[in-house]
């Protein structure tokens, strides 16, 4: 087994906190959509209001980190090995078959991983954001000229599509974060920073 | 003038006055402002009738919710079955 650093310590920051925000975020939106009552309207309405201020401010972070230490080079989607990690997932986990993918520090997300993300930033961030602005805004839009092309209605629709999105997002993650090497050993990587990996095998083993 | 036979002397002018007026209802205290739950609620709320106005917290697209939790239901059984059959697999081994 070799241990490699493959958890930086800020992005192990910026998950952890994203991840209380986000929880945060669908406690007390939920409240709002009105599924369950918690800590009343108005102050799940100004918790909600601080909470997406704060994750604003945490994604600040995280992009300018991505972007400058070139991590956001991990994120770049791929279609190969998609098919292999698939059927891993389907079959080759209940017979203890090797895993098709390797991490290493330059490649820390297997390709299923690389789409999720994808479609976790490109259809669900912003869907859950734009609307969420709009309904913050909402007293503005006439000043704005955007009661014009706006209805509350369908902002509301696509911020509650969003978050049926996220719930369901981050039951499927917390569930795979589970499906490393051992059950907790995805989680203690995002804890400590290091994972332990099958040695690279110079007579050219499986390549990510 | 002419009404109390005074001789009236052409000027008008404004002058500073004080009353003091009765109102006919109760104005109740802070604590009992009208609070966001009033309406902000599934059912029962002041404006419970009121169409034409989206609501939140009264108002939502029934066929969404149903959908969203659908979702989640196959991800918590998904998550339920594959783990299981995690497990069971392991135990076997």
């Amino acid at each position: 087994m070799e241990r490699i650093y493959i958890f930086k310590r800020f992005e192990r920051f910026w998950h952890w906190a994203q991840a209380g925000l986000i929880i945060f975020l669908m406690v007390t939106g939920f409240e709002i959509h009105g599924t369950y009552s918690a800590f009343g309207f108005r102050k799940a309405v100004e918790l909600h209001t601080i909470a997406a201020w704060s994750l604003i401010t945490l994604w600040v972070f995280a992009i300018f980190w991505h972007f400058t230490t070139g991590e956001w080079r991990q994120y770049i989607p791929t279609l190969q090995k998609v098919d292999a990690m698939i059927r891993y997932y389907l079959t080759g986990i209940f017979s203890n078959a090797p895993h098709p993918f390797r991490q290493t520090t330059l490649t820390k997300h297997n390709p299923l991983q690389r789409l999720a993300y994808l479609f976790f930033i490109a259809v669900i961030s912003p869907v859950i954001w734009v609307s969420g602005w709009c309904y913050l805004f909402f007293d503005s839009w006439k000043a704005w000229g955007l009661d014009q092309y706006l209805s509350l209605q369908w902002v509301a629709v696509f911020h509650t599509a969003g978050a049926w999105m996220i719930l369901a997002f981050f039951l499927g993650h917390v569930y795979l974060s589970t499906a490393g090497r051992t059950p907790l050993s995805h989680i203690k990587a995002m804890i400590t920073g290091w994972e332990e990996v099958e040695p690279h095998t110079s007579s050219g083993g499986t390549k990510s | 003038m002419a009404a109390v036979g005074m001789p009236f002397s052409g000027n008008v002018d404004f002058i500073r006055t004080e009353m003091v007026w009765p109102i006919t209802h109760m104005v109740a205290p802070k604590e009992n402002a009208l609070a966001c739950r009033e309406c902000h609620v599934r059912d029962g709320g002041r404006l419970a009738g009121i169409t034409g106005v989206y609501l939140p917290g009264r108002d939502r697209a029934t066929w969404l919710d149903l959908i969203g939790w659908l979702a989640v239901a196959a991800m918590l059984a998904g998550a339920l079955v594959h783990g299981g059959a995690r497990i069971i697999a392991y135990r076997k081994r």
